[in-house]
């Protein structure tokens, strides 16, 4: 299950995921992180946020955990499951070896830090 | 409401119903928190991303058709309504909507309008097709008289593990069954037995009236006016016996495994009756005047009027409007259980476990 998450998991997602990993989120605080986390070059809109988060709450990673209103608009707060957890911190060690094996192979200066 | 806000709103047209019932609102906030400064307008990438999204959805969001059919079968005695957790909130959403009985009658008519137009185009040829109209009229105002959306929306929303309000139940501390739940009708209103008395009988007068006289109307507007004054009084009356065959409002459930003590007389005189309903209401479709169709108008005369007599008596020693199925307890629910209960706080632990106190120091 956890493999096939993370065969198929593409950016986006991932950085959901890791926004999420810090606490729960509602969806202005998940663009905003997503955005420090890419270095401004992630930046989600509000049709492609919600579609990866419906999808994510489907497969059991993400659940929402209480709603507010703010201002008349509505904020949902979403955090990570269990699952969720295990998932983003299996597919963040996969790729943090994927790119110590590039710094080797491609002879950068020290590898990572 | 602003410019960019009605923008949004009506971008959000293009996502499934379902998927704007539940996050419509957020997305729309959303949108408006991330427009630049003080924008009046929409940006056209806000605008593309959303649309984008939108026509994403409706393109994976339509259930498949076995989804589709299984939920519209859900019934509390069937087995059908269980769907894949994906389309669970498919499913509630269809359930939970305002006009859900419209919303039922209308599915159950287009495919009971489907199997009419088969049946009809397969025994007498497609000149008969005609009759589909008439057939879906009728067996959307049965659904709707008899009430059959709410048992449909508890059926739905119990063999999926979800709430009252579509919501999913915790997977212990609450009791889900197939069965019937006691509050799930127990509110409903149920006509009193001389309304369905007086409705069989119209029924019966009506369709024993068109098995003498219809084929020798006089004109075709008599015959068609007698036809469908016989279906229908009898769609009506089936109906309400439907009403009342899932009333379930009762002081005290009887235990799991425990049937209710009620005379077993009632059984074979509802059977009888619901039977003969269920002819006359086709007797009036099929060829007038013929041995099988005089048979089951009389049947459905004496079985039906026998069955509201029974109730009325039952209702008299009762003090209140029984529920068919415990006259006839084969009729019932196959299960009867405890309907779900939120969870309490938790107890607090028993004074005698308490830690003592730490001792004072000296």
């Amino acid at each position: 299950m956890h493999d096939a998450h993370v065969a198929t998991m593409r950016e986006p997602t991932y950085l959901i995921l890791v926004a999420l990993g810090a606490g729960e989120r509602h969806g202005y605080g998940i663009t905003q992180d997503v955005l420090d986390l890419s270095d401004g070059r992630v930046k989600l809109g509000a049709g492609t946020l919600y579609g990866a988060l419906d999808r994510l709450v489907d497969e059991g990673l993400v659940a929402a955990t209480r709603s507010e209103t703010v201002e008349g608009r509505l904020r949902r707060y979403y955090a990570l499951t269990e699952h969720g957890g295990s998932t983003v911190r299996l597919e963040t060690q996969q790729r943090l070896a994927v790119a110590r094996a590039a710094a080797t192979h491609l002879g950068l200066a020290g590898g990572l830090a | 409401m602003s410019r960019a806000e009605r923008s949004a709103r009506r971008i959000l047209f293009l996502f499934p119903a379902w998927l704007r019932a539940t996050r419509g609102e957020e997305a729309v906030a959303l949108v408006l928190d991330l427009l630049p400064g003080h924008a009046a307008r929409l940006p056209v990438r806000s605008r593309l991303d959303l649309a984008r999204a939108g026509l994403h959805a409706r393109r994976i969001g339509t259930p498949p058709l076995w989804v589709w059919l299984t939920v519209l079968l859900a019934s509390p005695r069937g087995r059908f309504g269980t769907v894949p957790l994906r389309w669970q909130r498919w499913a509630s959403h269809l359930v939970l909507q305002r006009r859900h009985a419209v919303v039922l009658a209308i599915h159950r008519s287009v495919a009971a309008g489907v199997l009419v137009a088969a049946l009809a185009a397969a025994l007498r040829g497609v000149g008969d097709l005609v009759n589909v109209p008439f057939a879906l009229v009728l067996i959307a105002m049965n659904n709707l008289v008899g009430r059959t959306a709410d048992q449909w929306r508890l059926a739905v929303l119990s063999r999926n593990g979800l709430d009252g309000e579509g919501r999913p139940l915790p997977p212990s501390g609450w009791t889900v069954s197939r069965g019937w739940p006691r509050c799930a009708n127990a509110h409903l209103s149920t006509l009193g037995t001389w309304w369905l008395a007086a409705t069989l009988a119209a029924a019966g007068v009506a369709a024993v009236f068109e098995v003498r006289e219809g084929p020798a109307a006089a004109s075709a507007v008599t015959a068609v006016a007698s036809t469908s004054g016989a279906a229908f009084l009898a769609a009506v009356a089936l109906g309400l016996l439907r009403r009342r065959l899932r009333r379930l409002d009762v002081d005290e459930l009887p235990q799991p495994g425990e049937e209710p003590r009620r005379p077993r007389l009632g059984q074979l005189v509802v059977v009888i009756g619901a039977a003969g309903l269920l002819v006359a209401r086709s007797a009036t479709l099929a060829p007038m005047g013929s041995w099988p169709s005089i048979g089951g108008v009389a049947i459905a005369v004496a079985g039906s009027l026998a069955a509201v007599a029974l109730l009325a008596r039952q209702d008299r020693r009762s003090g209140r409007r029984v529920g068919l199925w415990e006259l006839a307890p084969v009729l019932g629910p196959g299960r009867v259980v405890r309907w779900a209960e939120p969870v309490g706080p938790l107890p607090s632990p028993p004074a005698g476990r308490r830690l003592p106190p730490p001792p004072a120091r000296s």
